[in-house]
């Protein structure tokens, strides 16, 4: 019953109407601005979804229990891709916007090493052998994460800040009209409906995997001619 | 600034964000889906493997 | 069966370390020439026009500090997990995060300190003032141990995997940005005048707040390694 896989696609189709045909154009940006329908959403998931996917990995890790530690799994290439777009998109906007591709302003950057953390969470994981060794030692990286991130954001606001003169930031957005509210929120959804889709996928390929030799297994192939 | 760029380049530039953007969102349901589809496959030998060991005892 | 203090472990454990460190003097040393050869390929690669260097000379020597002090996370642990003593601390009675404290100073001794103490000399080669040199050490001081701190964690986490030192970047190197960015940004705010105050006060808070959770989430990274 892939119902997040349908209602993904419904509020993707929505959204993307909505992106081109129904909210105004920009009376400063002109049409290029619609980019932020991606790039905002797309910010907001990556952000989302790395406080999720740390949440399942410490319940993995306190409580032990395997399907929070193959949720958090599951999540973070997800994740990592829509940091990837979100960065992407940011200077596709801010290309013909400001005149630059990248400016090194807090988000940003902020950003660019949320990337860094989701790569080291997937990389750390890859690496050690032993999957409950794996998922304990990312948990961990994670939380330890999740508790930076703050201080990381925070610290690289104040680098920018101090180093302003005359750099430009990438975070005028045009003010919101009603209907680019709107839309952006139905891309917002879209993307989750997405993301929850493709890591429930991920976590039933990655039950299936583990539990590839138990008896239910067998039954469910049995019962399929082969 | 708007005037450096014309509607074509703009239309670039949306397109590049846009297309790129789907493009990775396709990808990863593809790549999950072969995922599953070489695991059923991998399960699907093991288990006739097994079957056929026990049907020949 | 005596009861050995908390203290006790701990000096014990300290000694240790660094008689060991003292005995295989060329990690020390290794660390210690590659802070100095990457601070010196910068004029190499940028020009040797002072000015220049002197501006960037803040960063490079920070970012040559994260980098060494990142390179020598990596015998931290392991000397100890190869030859069966880590496993061994792991049962001592004594709290596994204090004597990873301990550990972790003494690491921090042989790798860290030489740093601090061999930055004013690059300092120099890269044109810093005397007061930018002050500055520079001191925030050193500061920082480094933080590094050893933060790393520490990460070592734990990556004990016996393969091609550690390239994951062991990509996990440590995100979580030393403020450091390098409060490190630094003292330096350049005490040349432009403005004063590090506030970038040294907040380092110290990073060292307070390292002290107090690093050895304890590197205790529960060595318990997830080991089992």
């Amino acid at each position: 019953m892939p119902w997040f896989a349908v209602i993904a696609v419904v509020l993707t189709v929505i959204g993307l109407y909505m992106s081109f045909f129904v909210a105004p154009t920009d009376y400063k940006q002109g049409e290029v601005y619609r980019i932020i329908f991606i790039h905002v959403p797309a910010a907001w998931m990556s952000m989302f979804i790395y406080i999720l996917m740390a949440v399942y990995a410490g319940l993995g890790l306190i409580f032990n229990t395997r399907l929070s530690s193959m949720m958090a799994t599951a999540l973070a290439p997800t994740g990592a891709m829509f940091t990837f777009v979100a960065l992407w998109t940011g200077a596709f906007w801010g290309r013909p916007t400001w005149g630059t591709w990248w400016v090194w302003d807090a988000r940003l950057t902020s950003e660019l090493i949320l990337l860094f953390l989701y790569l080291g969470f997937m990389a750390l994981q890859a690496s050690i052998d032993d999957p409950r060794r794996a998922s304990k030692a990312s948990a961990l990286l994670a939380l330890v994460g999740v508790v930076n991130v703050p201080i990381i954001y925070f610290s690289v606001k104040w680098w920018n800040t101090l180093h302003q003169g005359a750099s430009i930031s990438f975070e005028k957005a045009p003010t919101m009209a009603a209907t680019m509210l709107i839309t952006m929120l139905i891309m917002t959804f879209a993307f989750w409906s997405y993301s929850i889709a493709t890591a429930l996928y991920r976590v039933r390929c990655e039950i299936l995997e583990r539990e590839r030799n138990s008896d239910w297994v067998l039954e469910m192939f049995n019962r399929k001619p082969s | 600034m708007q005037s450096l760029f014309s509607i074509q380049d703009m239309a670039t530039f949306i397109g590049w964000s846009f297309g790129v953007t789907a493009f990775l969102m396709v990808i990863e349901v593809v790549l999950l889906r072969r995922r599953r589809q070489q695991l059923v496959k991998r399960i699907g030998r093991t288990h006739r493997k097994r079957r056929n060991s026990h049907s020949a005892n | 069966m005596s009861q050995t203090s908390l203290a006790a472990a701990l000096i014990a454990v300290i000694r240790k370390d660094i008689t060991l460190a003292l005995r295989r003097m060329t990690d020390v040393l290794t660390t210690l020439f590659f802070f100095v050869i990457v601070v010196s390929l910068f004029p190499l690669g940028v020009g040797p026009e002072m000015d220049t260097l002197r501006e960037i000379a803040p960063g490079v020597i920070w970012v040559a500090a994260l980098l060494a002090s990142m390179l020598a996370l990596e015998h931290l642990f392991s000397g100890d997990y190869s030859d069966g003593s880590l496993e061994q601390l792991l049962l001592v009675p004594q709290p596994l995060s204090i004597l990873v404290m301990g550990k972790v100073l003494a690491h921090w001794l042989v790798s860290g300190a030489p740093l601090v103490l061999m930055a004013p000399i690059l300092g120099v080669l890269l044109g810093l003032s005397v007061d930018a040199l002050e500055v520079l050490m001191v925030t050193l001081l500061l920082g480094t141990p933080v590094m050893s701190l933060i790393g520490a964690v990460g070592s734990a986490l990556t004990l016996g995997v393969r091609s550690r030192g390239v994951l062991l970047a990509l996990l440590v190197l995100p979580l030393y940005i403020p450091v390098l960015i409060f490190g630094a940004g003292a330096v350049e705010a005490s040349v432009s005048g403005l004063g590090a105050n506030a970038h040294v006060s907040l380092l110290g808070a990073l060292l307070v707040l390292a002290i107090c959770f690093a050895p304890w989430a590197t205790a529960a990274a060595l318990k997830i390694s080991m089992e």
